[in-house]
């Protein structure tokens, strides 16, 4: 079962594992729910600092950046994340990047 | 022994090999030519495969060197990598480099690394020496939790080294009574543990290892007649000691210095019980010497987290101890210190 929106997860295991094309279904769940472990709690001690609200789309929008950063520690990573989704979203729209998605829709 | 390598052979076919009734439903995957962080090598490591130049740096003389100078400016180049083979893991990593909480993974890589030093002082700046490694490196890791990771390395290989030929031309004319040639070369077994953390925004290591000859025993060193080893102070006694422990300690504290993403600080350092190799002991029977030899190295980088992209870090070298450079590893003491640009990984 995802922990985040499958299609950001799916966009994160291909940017990790770029000669992977055949990836398993157990192979993402289980790749979805590392991304999860990894930075689920961080994300929720930092992104309030942000203002960033922690809707499905937007957790799965900071695990999808944070995983993007070379950074070696979750904190870090998570601090890019927040950074960044800060930086690029609309400034009338002060908690979101865009079309919010909760649902898991199979692509 | 011949029981021992089967068994061995059998927990690397274990390993290595699919099993078929697994293989339609489990996460294992391998891997091929991928780079992966299973057991980077020590910053600090003296003759790990480095890709770095101490550009600006003085070293103690070295014997045959033929001006005074003491100590005198020197350049310390490396130039090495670990070449990844084939692996295989457990499952699909998050970050596509270290293994996940409670997953493994074991690899094959072909490490190949040159080290070599250039002297300022003496007429043509002369290339003092050159150390050539290379070899066959299995990995083993294993998640200990999200942010903590155990590894094993396996390393079998050979070194060879080479004095510069203006060095060795110019040091025969001036030291007709004491110039030698000692051909250090040999086959190595290097095994090592490292454990690695993160804690808050640092990543911290430590490592513990030792390297032998191989056949176990055996010289650093040859001297019949084929292997170019001359003296003209006397014979040349084979090495006795035949194994150097060593740990090494690292911290990388991310973002210390400007904007987010800021430059990072990190401190590596190598301690090694080396031998201090003594080409005139009454017999071989004789054990040499030795010296605990510290390399420290402190430098900026930007973060790459372990991916294929290098990135340039400036850093500052330490280094006090037996000298590591090829047939000196007889002189005691040798300080080396400088400023230098590495490649980080």
């Amino acid at each position: 079962m995802y922990k985040y929106d499958r299609n950001l997860a799916l966009a994160s295991y291909r940017a990790k594992h770029p000669n992977q094309l055949d990836p398993k279904e157990a192979t993402l769940v289980d790749f979805d729910n590392d991304l999860f472990d990894l930075y689920e709690a961080e994300m929720q001690k930092q992104a309030s600092d942000w203002g960033i609200k922690l809707d499905l789309f937007n957790r799965s929008m900071l695990a999808f950046f944070a995983n993007a950063s070379p950074s070696k520690t979750p904190k870090t990573r998570v601090r890019h994340a927040c950074d960044y989704f800060d930086s690029v979203r609309p400034q009338r729209q002060p908690s979101t990047l865009g079309v919010a998605s909760d649902d898991n829709e199979e692509l | 022994m011949v029981a021992r390598v089967t068994s061995t052979a059998a927990l690397l076919a274990m390993l290595l090999l699919p099993r078929p009734a697994q293989a339609q439903e489990s996460t294992v995957q391998w891997w091929l030519f991928e780079g992966r962080s299973y057991h980077d090598p020590l910053i600090a490591g003296v003759r790990e495969p480095h890709i770095g130049a101490l550009g600006l740096a003085w070293a103690d003389r070295m014997d045959f060197q033929v001006s005074d100078d003491d100590p005198r400016r020197v350049w310390d180049i490396d130039l090495g990598y670990e070449i990844p083979i084939l692996g295989r893991e457990s499952a699909s990593s998050t970050d596509g480099s270290r293994v996940d909480d409670g997953e493994w993974a074991v690899g094959l890589w072909i490490p190949i690394d040159f080290h070599m030093i250039e002297d300022f002082a003496d007429a043509s700046n002369p290339i003092v020496n050159t150390d050539y490694r290379f070899g066959a490196m299995l990995k083993v890791q294993f998640g200990v939790s999200g942010s903590s990771w155990v590894s094993g390395r396996v390393s079998a290989g050979h070194e060879s080294t080479h004095l510069g030929d203006e060095f060795s031309l110019a040091g025969q004319d001036a030291f007709t009574d004491t110039f030698e040639r000692v051909n250090v070369s040999w086959e190595f077994l290097d095994v090592a543990l490292l454990y690695e953390r993160v804690i808050e925004a640092s990543f911290v290591s430590g490592r513990l290892g030792l390297t032998t000859t191989v056949p176990f025993g055996d010289s650093y060193y040859s001297v019949d007649s084929m292997s170019a080893t001359q003296s003209a102070v006397g014979p040349v006694i084979l090495s006795h000691n035949s194994v150097d422990p060593y740990a090494g300690f690292q911290v990388e504290w991310e973002e210390v210095l400007g904007d987010s993403p800021g430059w990072g600080i990190y401190a590596s350092t190598e301690f090694r019980y080396r031998s201090v190799y003594d080409y005139h002991r009454a017999s071989e029977d004789v054990a040499e010497d030795r010296q605990l030899s510290v390399n420290l190295i402190a430098g900026l980088k930007k973060p790459t987290g372990g991916g294929p992209i290098a990135t340039a870090s400036p850093y500052l070298r330490f280094y006090h101890g037996v000298n590591p450079h090829g047939q000196f590893r007889n002189q005691r003491g040798f300080t080396l210190v400088g400023l230098g640009l590495r490649l980080t990984l």
